[in-house]
């Protein structure tokens, strides 16, 4: 960049510092009123007033919390389903890209018109749920990862890092007699991690952050996420994210959550 | 360049071709192994669904299952005129189509405006400092944030109202989400909030893209900081805004279903009610499948219909476009 040393353009530079710091406070404010909430006295929390320190710290929301075994257990179903449906998602849609990425693929327009009306076409919630029965799905800790298996999207991201992968990569590979599945999962996929690692972030997120598909397709107790068991849960005020217990008291020891 | 070694390049699958050698050639074999999971996959998770699409003009009991949809009798446009004339429809058309027109008017400027000024930031670690963090609540599901956002806003406990009351703006505490007058205000802020970072990346990643030597000149030129912004960074950013005003026009039905459904109560439902979350509940809450499909239909051929006018406008006007 040009470095311009005006009086008008350091005004500039501190206004527009200033701007950020504005806009951070307001992303960040957020999260540190519900860990300074969770660190706070419950029943001294909701005379209100804590907004920036804990005014009586303790550590007994988080003890309370950990001893909800229904939580314990959501969170398991959480984890596992982030953990299982990213592996998966990130094996079959890397595979589906890299053959949409070799040249000698035969049919690639048929299969590239198919995966575009995917993007773009949808029965809607009704025969999408109906489906989901249809195929036993339901009720059934394996709605959490087979429909999230593919996405065309993703998939083209990878093929666009596939294809500037380096040719004489795969030529030689292929001259030593390897085969294609070899050169995928020896030599490409290796040499796809920040791809790879991107792709498994956002599909992660996801896994980890949905609950849409939790609250439509399951009745089981034992198979609610974390995400759909804290809002459905007799305690709104309580939080979590990132792994993190974030939790505003006030509202988890009510009578009625022990009837 | 070319693929294999059995196939150098496309150009030698001539119509020659035959099954038999197709068979024979492995690497072509495992490649058509790989890609046809994926397709299998489209074919049963968007293809079958799009079936169920019939039962939007038919009179459908949930009760009878699959077959149902293939036996049920059919009842021409009555689903789509029953929604049209519902009592609820009017108000629902205002909340969805209000809350998306100033969601364009103003979080899409602010949003690019954004996007502009932390392309200016010259320290290179606090830029990247500000995008991690404004990045970061994107992150973070609605029913989460939501519960925040409402325990926040709380009359009693909340700092908005603290705020509010010690600047002596307010007198009494406002019980912000349950009043329908405030509700698209919360809307527009807090998911402004929430995505400003998620939003910028489309537009510095067109910035990226920018020529150093365009500022260079310009500077050499004499422009100062705005002029750059208005005459460089802008109009090369243009054709990104564009997409993406187009896409916001076409999904003016649409609302983030999960922030609506996190935000909503009985006391503000008057404004809050937008067709997405009446789908879910005449649909899956009361079982009125035909109607809730009736109404997905009328959305989608509505945003076609907006997608391909606002790309066309585009086209004439600024000669930039989807399609």
């Amino acid at each position: 960049m040009v470095k311009d040393k005006s009086p008008g353009n350091r005004i500039f530079n501190i206004v527009n510092t200033i701007i950020m710091i504005i806009v951070i406070i307001l992303t960040l404010y957020p999260f540190w009123y519900s860990v300074v909430g969770s660190l706070n006295d419950g029943l001294d929390f909701a005379k209100g007033g804590v907004y920036v320190w804990p005014r009586e710290f303790t550590l007994d929301n988080y003890t309370a919390l950990f001893s909800d075994i229904a939580l314990v257990k959501a969170f398991g179903v959480t984890f596992a389903r982030t953990v299982v449906g990213t592996v998966t998602h990130i094996i079959f849609t890397s595979m589906f890209a890299y053959a949409f990425s070799r040249r000698n693929l035969k049919f690639k327009n048929f299969y590239g018109a198919i995966g575009l009306m995917s993007m773009y076409l949808s029965g809607g919630l009704i025969p999408y749920f109906l489906l989901i029965n249809a195929l036993g799905l339901y009720d059934s800790f394996w709605v959490y990862i087979i429909p999230w298996l593919f996405s065309f999207w993703d998939a083209i991201i990878f093929r666009n890092f596939f294809s500037d992968l380096p040719e004489a990569l795969i030529e030689s590979a292929k001259i030593d007699g390897a085969s294609e599945w070899r050169v995928f999962f020896q030599i490409v996929l290796p040499l796809s991690k920040p791809v790879v690692a991107a792709i498994a972030l956002f599909t992660a997120v996801g896994h980890w952050n949905s609950y849409y598909d939790s609250m439509l397709y399951t009745l089981d107790s034992n198979l609610q996420t974390v995400q759909l068991y804290i809002p459905g849960n007799p305690a709104p005020g309580f939080r979590m994210e990132f792994g993190i217990f974030l939790f505003i008291p006030g509202k988890y020891h009510r009578p009625w959550r022990q009837v | 360049m070319g693929g294999s070694l059995m196939t150098d390049s496309s150009g030698e699958y001539s119509r020659g071709y035959k099954i038999r050698e197709f068979i024979k050639d492995k690497d072509q074999f495992s490649l058509q192994l790989m890609i046809w999971p994926g397709i299998l996959f489209i074919i049963v998770f968007t293809f079958i669904p799009l079936y169920g699409i019939v039962i939007a003009f038919k009179e459908y009991n949930v009760a009878t299952g699959i077959k149902g949809i293939f036996e049920a009798d059919w009842v021409g446009l009555a689903n789509f005129n029953e929604f049209v004339t519902d009592m609820n429809f009017w108000n629902m058309l205002k909340n969805t189509v209000g809350i998306n027109i100033l969601s364009i008017l103003i979080s899409f400027p602010i949003t690019i405006t954004f996007a502009l000024l932390l392309n200016e930031i010259t320290n290179a670690r606090f830029k990247k400092l500000t995008q991690t963090i404004t990045y970061m609540p994107h992150f973070i599901s609605w029913s989460i944030y939501g519960g925040l956002v409402i325990a926040m806003l709380s009359p009693s406990t909340g700092v908005v109202n603290f705020l509010l009351q010690e600047t002596g703006l307010i007198d009494e505490p406002v019980h912000f989400i349950g009043e329908p007058g405030y509700f698209w205000a919360i809307i527009i802020i807090t998911g402004l909030i929430k995505d400003l970072g998620w939003g910028t990346i489309l537009y510095l990643a067109a910035i990226s893209g920018i020529d150093q030597e365009m500022y260079e000149a310009s500077y050499i030129d004499g422009a100062t900081r705005f002029q750059r912004m208005w005459y460089i960074t802008l109009p090369a950013i243009s054709g990104t805004i564009v997409i993406m005003l187009v896409f916001s026009i076409s999904n003016i039905l649409n609302s983030g279903f999960d922030q609506f459904y996190v935000l909503q109560n009985p006391l503000n439902i008057g404004a809050s009610e937008v067709i997405d979350t009446y789908v879910y509940k005449i649909g899956l809450q009361e079982f009125r499948m035909e109607y809730a499909t009736a109404v997905g239909l009328m959305k989608s051929v509505i945003a076609l219909f907006l997608l391909y006018v606002a790309n066309f406008t585009a086209k004439k006007l600024t000669d930039r476009s989807i399609f």
